[in-house]
């Protein structure tokens, strides 16, 4: 405790402190009250949000008709189940491709490894940019399937140097009793120092998860088959082009109206799976970031 | 030659020792290679004519054209002011918020008042881009949330995502609330680790709370905040392209429009494939130039650099 020794607080102190307190509540407000402003207009009453503008601290009006029509319409569900896909195959390459390099890069037999490791961080400064990429990914022929998102990003370079530092941190000689026992670099990586890295795997599994479930650049540019699409881009249409599917030619008062929550529920929808797996995530971080930080 | 022998042998061995880990290695090289090092090979289309039927090295050469026709270009001024402004208000007000984020999280008693906030303020971060971008958009709509609430303290009620003036506050205000909690996990981190007697001998000194913040607090997380300021004002011009383009519209073009946004237009729009590459290129070797820079003025300065 840092005020063990002196327990009175003087005036000051304590309008020091009502101050802080009065301040991260002002924080939490802003960074929360948008969140809650989306899960209102969600179940409120079209009409009613359109019409009254303005701040809402409870559903004006309380309807799940709206979310119906989100679940009705097909694009969502395509969308829905491309991104799940995507993050299932895409994740799969990333922590492969993540756990063999980081422990290979940690090994020190491996004579390369620091002409490898060069190499590699090189390419965190140098990129080749959007339009060169984009040619090679047509001329490998991946154009238009999974495979022109999935592996052009298969490994961050950040999250291969933090499996490295954690690879790194094994304790030699539990892999050197493996060794004695003729432990093959396979079964030592497997048995041994994937257990004991299980932590950092899973804070990498989660990061590269939340990414790819977010990512919507990718598949912009080198997706055209509809029916590949994943979800970000069906949000992108709907919610930054204002193409609703409700919005047809001659569409009433009530169909515009609804437009504007229909955004509201996508929107919730689409965020669900983030809060869902963000309790789990929050308790890694700090870790995996600092590794970084303190290597970059 | 023995010598020769006994260098081939022992090469021998380390392969037949290390060849799972070599093995290993494998993906993670071709990776690095075609998707990596591909894209850098082909940056040299900026100086030739490219067309996919020719092939990147069947293009003919055209030597600096490109970039002459970029520097010409009446948008050449606007992108580079409004890269650079967009990244110096990115920097000004966007570097002070997470450090003063910390600094709260550190001063607040209640332990678990700080774990919710912290919590709560990291989690915009994982939201993504195209969901937040929405948000700012319905808020700032003629009839949204934000545009209410600034009509109430005397601003007009229009729809502020065609208002050009007010673009680069809307980018640079949102970015600081989706990214400043995440973004101060790194000042919070360097806190924990001061040394609490320093606080306990202020203390007896007689410094108050603010007192022991300047004196001690702010001293102790100075090489921290010099890194990240390094490194921020090194990316200065590294502006991405995924927020404006889904942010900026024809109506906000003149103060939204950035290098990327640019380079991503005249490349997958016009297929200007080489001049958009050109003009990547070009913020490129800025990018580098700063990084560099910056490293060697703060290691002369402050003895503190990345490299």
């Amino acid at each position: 405790m840092r005020f063990s020794i002196m327990k009175r607080k003087t005036t000051g102190d304590v309008l020091f402190e009502l101050f802080v307190s009065v301040l991260l509540a002002v924080i939490l407000v802003v960074t929360l009250y948008p969140f809650l402003y989306v899960v209102f207009a969600s179940f409120s009453d079209p009409y009613r949000v359109v019409t009254e503008a303005g701040p809402m601290f409870w559903f004006k009006g309380f309807t799940v008709e709206t979310y119906l029509d989100v679940l009705d319409t097909k694009d969502i569900w395509t969308g829905f189940r491309n991104s799940v896909m995507y993050v299932i195959v895409g994740v799969s390459i990333n922590i492969t491709l993540t756990i063999l390099g980081g422990y290979a890069l940690s090994r020190k037999q491996l004579k390369i490894r620091n002409v490898v490791m060069l190499g590699i961080v090189f390419t965190m400064i140098f990129k080749g940019g959007l339009i060169p990429n984009y040619i090679l990914v047509r001329q490998l022929n991946m154009y238009n399937t999974i495979w022109a998102i999935v592996l052009p990003s298969a490994i961050n370079t950040m999250n291969l140097v933090i499996m490295r530092t954690g690879f790194a941190a094994v304790p030699a000689d539990l892999e050197e009793s493996a060794k004695i026992d003729g432990a093959s670099d396979f079964t030592t990586l497997t048995k041994i120092a994937l257990p004991v890295t299980a932590s950092t795997v899973t804070t990498l599994i989660m990061y590269y998860a939340v990414t790819r479930w977010n990512a919507w650049f990718s598949a912009y540019i080198y997706i055209r088959n509809r029916q590949l699409l994943p979800l970000q881009i069906i949000l992108r249409e709907i919610l930054i082009e204002d193409n609703t599917g409700t919005m047809k030619d001659g569409a009433n008062a009530a169909e515009v109206y609804r437009a504007e929550t229909f955004k509201y529920c996508t929107i919730v929808i689409s965020t669900l799976p983030i809060l869902i797996v963000y309790p789990f995530i929050q308790k890694f971080f700090g870790k995996g970031v600092m590794v970084g930080a303190i290597k970059g | 030659m023995p010598n020769q022998a006994k260098l081939l042998h022992r090469a021998k061995n380390h392969f037949v020792n290390c060849w799972q880990i070599y093995l290993m290695l494998l993906p993670v090289l071709a990776y690095y290679l075609i998707f990596q090092y591909g894209p850098l090979y082909g940056a040299q289309i900026a100086f030739r004519k490219f067309s996919f039927t020719a092939g990147i090295t069947g293009s003919r050469w055209v030597g600096l054209k490109y970039f002459e026709d970029f520097f010409s270009s009446i948008y050449f001024p606007r992108l580079i002011r409004n890269t650079l402004l967009i990244s110096m208000y990115n920097l000004i007000f966007g570097f002070p918020v997470p450090i003063l984020l910390a600094l709260l999280f550190n001063e607040v008693r209640s332990r678990k008042m700080q774990t919710v906030v912290q919590t709560c303020t990291y989690l915009p971060h994982f939201i993504s881009l195209v969901v937040v971008c929405s948000l700012i958009k319905s808020f700032f709509a003629t009839n949204g949330l934000l545009t209410a609430l600034l009509s109430y303290v005397g601003f007009p009620a229009h729809n502020y995502m065609l208002d050009q003036s007010a673009y680069r506050s809307i980018y640079v205000l949102s970015g600081i609330w989706q990214n400043a909690g995440w973004d101060s996990i790194v000042f919070f981190a360097a806190l924990a680790a001061v040394d609490p007697c320093l606080y306990e001998v202020a203390k007896l000194d007689g410094a108050g709370r603010l007192r022991q913040i300047w004196s001690i607090t702010l001293p102790s997380i100075a090489p921290t905040i010099i890194i990240m300021l390094i490194i921020r004002v090194g990316y200065i011009m590294d502006l991405g392209s995924e927020k404006t383009l889904l942010l900026y519209n024809a109506s906000t073009y003149e103060t939204g429009d950035i290098i990327a946004s640019y380079v991503y237009r005249k490349g997958l729009e016009e297929m200007n494939y080489s001049y958009s590459v050109a003009v990547d290129l070009f913020n490129s070797v800025i990018n580098f130039t700063m990084i560099v820079l910056v490293n060697m003025i703060s290691k002369r300065v402050t003895d503190t650099s990345l490299f």
